[in-house]
């Protein structure tokens, strides 16, 4: 049985077969094969002939067809491929006025683009009044993906509420099929950007401010962490009054393809992926992440059109031509643009153009030029830094980039003509001078060397800037997040002294005066431009992945400083904690990770407050998502331990760093990590008085660093461990003979523990302080601090430490001037890093306070003491630190005579040393001390006062704080002056000194109560009753 | 293809067709390019995304074409619903560039759908070819590597293909 085809399915394998070998064959061996075959299977040759005949035989269409290449560009109407294009491009479904989508109804087709079809539409649930255009798009994602992928940023893009961008107000996936992915949008009835500059014959000025007006509402929805990222003209309207509004938000992004980015084909990059090349910076163009610095590009591009009403780009002849110019070619500059065209409408009687173009001086074409750089980082880093250069330049103003401008149109000659320069720097400045120089004016000359100074000078000061910015950046110490802007920050700026000293080199050398010298001094600043942006580069890449997110939150903390300025990082880091809570929908190993790396930061800002929670939260999302002995968790939970540690919760950071010390060898925590868990867990037990548990924790942190070499800086930091514990249990000695014994090493620190160098300093200071000459110990504390200032930043926690110890110095030395201002200082330090009511800026605070009673300034010093109180006494789950401004407070109220104060305080002091289990410490001694002072002070009963002062003597007797009764200043000092009050002159005397041995150990000579000691015991008369209780306050 | 297959290849149908409309209208006016490669990266990224394989994959492929072919058989009903089957479409049978294309002139698309069927039973790879080449849009190449098989082979079979449908178009009795 014949099929449709001629031929029998059975034998058609056959048939098949034959038509292969055929097909090798000429002409003449062809017939002769099926000539010898036809006797015996003349069926099957009568078949095959049959199919041969019709694959020679072409139709004529098809033979026209033939003479071209099958890939022709020119696809014929007829061909199936032609069909199916025309197939596609008919609208997939036919909506009708009346469809509904979501809550919306269609009213009536407002127009029809390449994202898909725009209607006017009606809410239908009559929730919202009036209309709204209503978008259904064309996007080749599956609508469930699309549905939950609205659902997670529409809530971000309904947050931009600006008056120049056209609100979303819903979005969804609906109609007939339930598929249809749609937008609602606000209704805007306006001009097209284009048609509007076509109609109007705007100036400069008036298409500046436009444009700028354009950047501010992207500036806004910058600060929104939303990126625009098709910012062209078409999406730009002007409405009845010339104000703007920019459509279409953030919506490029919703309904691109994520694994778009990955493939990038030539096909994808000759379709441009559905993107407006015209428009789009060239890391959009081909696929890698976008940024600010994209959108910046698009608002160069087109200022660009608006001024010269072409493209940057318009001369490129097709789409694959303007693909590459994107990526590598420079555009025509915008003002040799305008003037081009200005000629050739003068030619052609102005047919072929949009709309007329505009003059634009340097300044407009800078900025336009710096906005449309290739590299991102080249260009303006923000839409409000275009916006503030677009802003001067209306109020003629000078705006920010000229000079930079300059440098980079030098850098571009420098590149291009490298071999020239440098053969002309190996040929040396003299030879190459004297020949310009006979070309060259000589006041020419003169001036370039002046700029070459200025450059020379800016270059030194950019670099001072880059050293600043990476010396902060040394201060994050593990590549935090916030690192990463500082590092672009510490890019730019080298970048910037990049520049300026690659301009004093050209200017040099066409300088006739400049000398070989100079030309080497620009060459080295040169190298250390250099070196320092590979430094700066290095650090950026380390933290790049996660640098988009970080940018937001500087955006988000402040839009309006982004320009390079330092944020306060406690306002970023409170924006990135909040972002993360609230954005539910992070993923959860990425919240994780940031977690706990935000939890670091706010360990080193002195935030365990804010780390606790975040850090918390961290670690339960690290073990559910990795696992208990992850990497992730073990990293959350070291965090955590140090947290609870900063927050002074010893008792529970301790389980944590037994924990850590306990995991086997193989599980993922580094070595480091591992060492300091024990150094930290001897801390911690020596904080709760555990001073075995602590010794045996000490003991296991020398073995473990035994194995290492003599000069490794672990071994150093065991060194100073063991300085610390002996620090804590008073033996001041032992603790200066330890950091004595480290020597020179202590200065040496590799790379990453300058802080930790810095600490050791500062131990081995305090404990110089308290063993040997308190003034010579004290001259330590200016340069560490200055140092630190350096190396970590003015408001690091270190920094402003040291400068406590520098005012507790200058208190000693009664430098109260000194100590007014440095404590003044270290008060708005911790105010700006910690919060106005931290333990650490009260404590400040009221350092201050007591400087300026001690000098006479009572009413301030009031003031102070009253403003401190509520946050001082509400203290809720109070620390040693809270404990210790208690005492402060309590002393100041005493000096101050403010006893109703004093006694509320001392009150508060006494039931947090009780809470602490503190009850054996020398904070112990002196609130018992300062009750006995309260008690003098109320009653003015020297009996009384006596009596309690020998009470408390006596109950500390036989305790571990009877030595200190018995060697402590305040005591004596207070014997001596209850002595003077009774006008025993023998026994003032004898307390007075003691009092002075006390004191001249721990103060030095210059302290004012020696003074008053000498001058009690010089001029007591017997029953001289006339001291007081203000003198006693001599603590 | 077993029922499984089917249902899930029906659950991509949307996707397909979507894809294809929005790859279209993506690329504008840029000519050079025909529709069919156009797409074709998309139905990659789809036969990735959904981890198919080995003969799944190519019958994947062979499912594209029939969905395109559809979409094109429909287009044409609707248009030329007065004047059915009087236009003249062209198929490009192959597109290796060193061989000269090969064209088959179908005056009606329904015509041809059928006969494609009737292919399928007659010889189910060089069926599977056609649906891959000539409407989803693979290369010659490519269909060779996805089938194992070099690239003249499947011009060879194109050719046959072609010589087999153009005589099924041309018997009267085809349409009874």
């Amino acid at each position: 049985m014949k099929s449709a085809f001629g031929i029998s399915k059975e034998l058609w394998p056959k048939a098949s077969s034959l038509f292969d070998e055929l097909s090798e064959l000429d002409g003449p061996s062809r017939e002769s094969k099926l000539r010898s075959m036809r006797s015996r299977e003349p069926e099957l040759v009568d078949a095959v002939e049959k199919l041969l005949a019709r694959t020679r035989a072409q139709p004529e269409a098809s033979a026209q067809f033939n003479r071209r290449t099958a890939r022709d560009s020119r696809v014929d109407e007829h061909s199936f491929d032609a069909m199916l294009r025309d197939a596609l491009s008919e609208p997939g479904e036919q909506y009708l006025a009346g469809d509904r989508f979501g809550a919306w109804t269609l009213i009536e087709p407002l127009g029809r683009g390449g994202m898909g079809e725009v209607w006017r539409a009606r809410r239908s649930d009559g929730l919202f009044e009036g209309e709204a255009a209503i978008k259904l798009l064309r996007t080749d994602l599956p609508a469930e993906r699309l549905a939950a992928r609205f659902a997670r940023e529409r809530s971000v893009l309904a947050r931009l509420n600006h008056p120049n961008i056209a609100r979303l107000l819903d979005a969804g996936v609906g109609g007939r099929d339930g598929k249809q992915a749609f937008l609602v949008l606000e209704l805007v009835e306006g001009t097209p950007f284009e048609r509007f500059l076509q109609d109007h014959q705007a100036d400069t000025r008036r298409r500046v401010a436009l444009v700028r007006d354009i950047a501010k509402a992207v500036a806004y929805a910058h600060a929104q962490l939303v990126l625009h990222r098709d910012i062209k003209p078409s999406n730009v309207l002007v409405d009845q009054d010339g104000s703007i509004k920019l459509l279409d938000f953030g919506i490029a992004a919703e309904i691109g393809d994520e694994a778009e980015a990955q493939s990038s084909s030539a096909l994808t990059q000759l379709t441009g992926r559905g993107l407006t090349l015209e428009y789009a910076a060239p890391e959009q163009v081909i696929g890698e992440a976008t940024s600010t610095a994209s959108d910046t590009y698009s608002l160069g591009a087109l200022l660009y059109f608006a001024l010269s009403g072409a493209h940057p780009f318009a001369e490129m002849p097709n789409r694959a031509a303007l693909n590459r110019a994107v990526l590598e070619e420079p555009p025509t500059r915008v003002r040799q643009r305008v003037s081009d065209r200005l000629q050739t409408n003068a030619r052609r009687g102005n047919a072929a153009y949009a709309f007329e173009p505009v003059d634009v001086d340097d300044d407009l074409d800078a900025i336009v030029a710096k906005s449309l750089r290739k590299r991102s980082q080249d260009r303006y880093p923000s839409a409000q830094s275009f916006v503030s250069d677009l802003d001067a330049w209306l109020l003629h103003e000078p705006i920010s980039i000229r000079a930079d401008d300059r440098a980079y149109r030098w850098r571009l000659w420098f590149s291009r003509n490298r071999a020239f320069a440098a053969a002309s720097a190996l040929a040396g400045i003299a030879l190459l001078g004297g020949v310009i120089a006979s070309v060259v004016q000589r006041n020419e000359a003169i001036a370039q060397a002046d700029a070459a100074d200025r450059a020379r000078a800016e270059a030194l000061r950019n670099e001072k800037r880059a050293t600043t910015a990476l010396a902060d950046l040394a201060q994050q110490v593990n590549k935090t997040e916030a690192a990463s802007r500082r590092a672009l920050d510490a890019q730019n700026a080298a970048e910037l002294a990049k520049q300026r000293a690659e301009e004093a080199l050209a200017a040099e050398t066409r300088a006739a005066s400049a000398t070989r010298a100079a030309l080497s001094r620009a060459e080295r600043e040169r190298t250390i431009a250099e070196a320092q942006t590979r430094r700066a580069e290095s650090e950026r890449r380390l933290s790049d992945s996660t640098s988009r997110f970080v940018t937001g939150l500087f955006e988000a903390a402040d839009p309006e400083r982004a320009l390079g300025e330092k944020l306060s990082a406690l306002a970023v880091l409170e924006a990135g904690s909040k972002t993360l809570e609230a954005e539910a929908t992070t993923d959860p190993r990425v919240a994780a990770a940031i977690g706990t790396t935000l939890g670091r930061v706010f360990n080193h800002l002195s935030r365990p407050d804010r780390a606790i929670p975040l850090l918390e939260r961290a670690l339960a999302l690290a073990v559910a998502q990795h696992g208990e002995q992850s990497k992730q968790a073990l990293d959350a939970r070291y965090e955590y331990a140090r947290a609870l540690e900063r927050k002074e919760r010893f008792t529970e950071a301790v389980p944590l760093y037994r924990s850590l010390i306990a995991l086997p060898a193989d599980a993922p925590l580094d070595i480091k990590r591992r060492v300091f868990s024990r150094m930290e867990l001897a801390f911690s037990l020596g904080k709760l008085g555990k001073f075995e548990e602590a010794e045996a924790a000490q003991r296991e942190l020398e073995q473990a660093v035994e194995p290492l070499p003599k000069d490794d800086w672990l071994r150093v930091e065991a060194v100073a461990s063991r300085a610390v514990l002996a620090s804590m249990r008073g033996q001041w000695q032992e603790t200066f003979r330890l950091y004595s014994s480290l020597g020179d090493r202590i200065n040496q620190p590799p790379p990453g523990h300058a802080r930790d160098s810095l600490l050791m300093r500062f131990g081995f200071a305090t404990s110089s302080l308290a063993t040997s000459n308190p003034e010579a110990a004290a001259a330590l504390f200016p340069p560490l601090h200055a140092e630190s200032e350096r190396l970590l930043g003015p408001d690091a926690n270190e920094t402003l430490q040291f400068l406590w110890h520098v005012g507790f110095t200058q208190r000693n030395a009664w430098d109260l001037s000194g100590c007014i201002a440095t404590y003044d200082r270290a008060y708005a330090g911790r105010a700006r890093t910690s919060g106005s009511t931290h333990a650490l800026t009260l404590d400040a605070g009221l350092w201050a306070a007591t400087c300026r009673a001690y000098a006479g300034e009572k009413r301030a010093a009031t003031d102070v003491l009253q403003r401190f109180m509520p946050a001082l006494l509400s203290i809720a789950d109070s620390g040693r630190s809270d404990m210790r401004n208690l005492l402060t407070a309590s002393m100041l109220a005493l000096q101050l005579e403010k006893f109703d104060e004093a006694e509320t305080l001392i009150g508060a002091l006494q039931a947090a040393i009780s809470k602490l289990n503190l009850g054996q410490t020398v904070e112990a001694v002196r609130s018992d001390l300062l009750g006995v002072l309260l008690i003098h002070g109320k009653h003015q009963d020297i009996a009384r006062t006596q009596a309690a002062l020998d009470a408390m003597i006596s109950k500390r007797q036989n305790t571990p704080t009877g030595n200190l009764v018995r060697s402590n200043f305040e005591v004596f000092s207070t014997q001596a002056q209850l002595a003077a009050l009774r006008g025993d002159c023998e026994l003032l005397r004898t307390h007075a000194s003691a009092a002075r041995a006390a004191l001249l150990r721990r103060s030095g000579s210059k302290h004012e109560h020696l003074a008053k000691l000498d001058q009690s015991s010089a001029h007591c008369k017997p029953r001289d009753g006339g001291l007081t209780p203000a003198a006693l306050g001599v603590l | 293809m077993n029922d499984d297959l089917r249902n899930r290849f029906a659950n991509l149908y949307p996707d397909i067709k979507r894809l294809a409309r929005t790859r279209l209208a993506q690329a504008g006016g840029v000519t050079g390019l025909n529709a069919t490669a156009l797409v074709h990266e998309g139905f990659m990224r789809i036969a990735e995304r959904e981890g198919l394989h080995g003969e799944t994959r190519l019958q994947f492929f062979a499912y594209i074409g029939k969905v395109l072919r559809s979409v094109v058989i429909d287009f044409i009903r609707e248009r030329d619903a007065d004047k059915r089957g009087s236009g003249v479409t062209l198929l490009t049978l192959s597109s290796a560039d060193e061989t000269p294309a090969a064209w088959l002139e179908v005056t009606n698309l329904i015509d041809l759908d059928r006969a494609l069927d009737q292919l399928r039973d007659f010889d189910e790879r060089l069926y599977q070819i056609v649906e891959m080449h000539v409407f989803s849009g693979l290369t010659c190449a490519e269909v060779g590597s996805e089938l194992g098989l070099n690239e003249r082979t499947i011009n060879r079979d194109l050719q046959k293909a072609r010589a087999l449908l153009a005589e099924a178009l041309d018997r009267p009795e085809l349409s009874a």
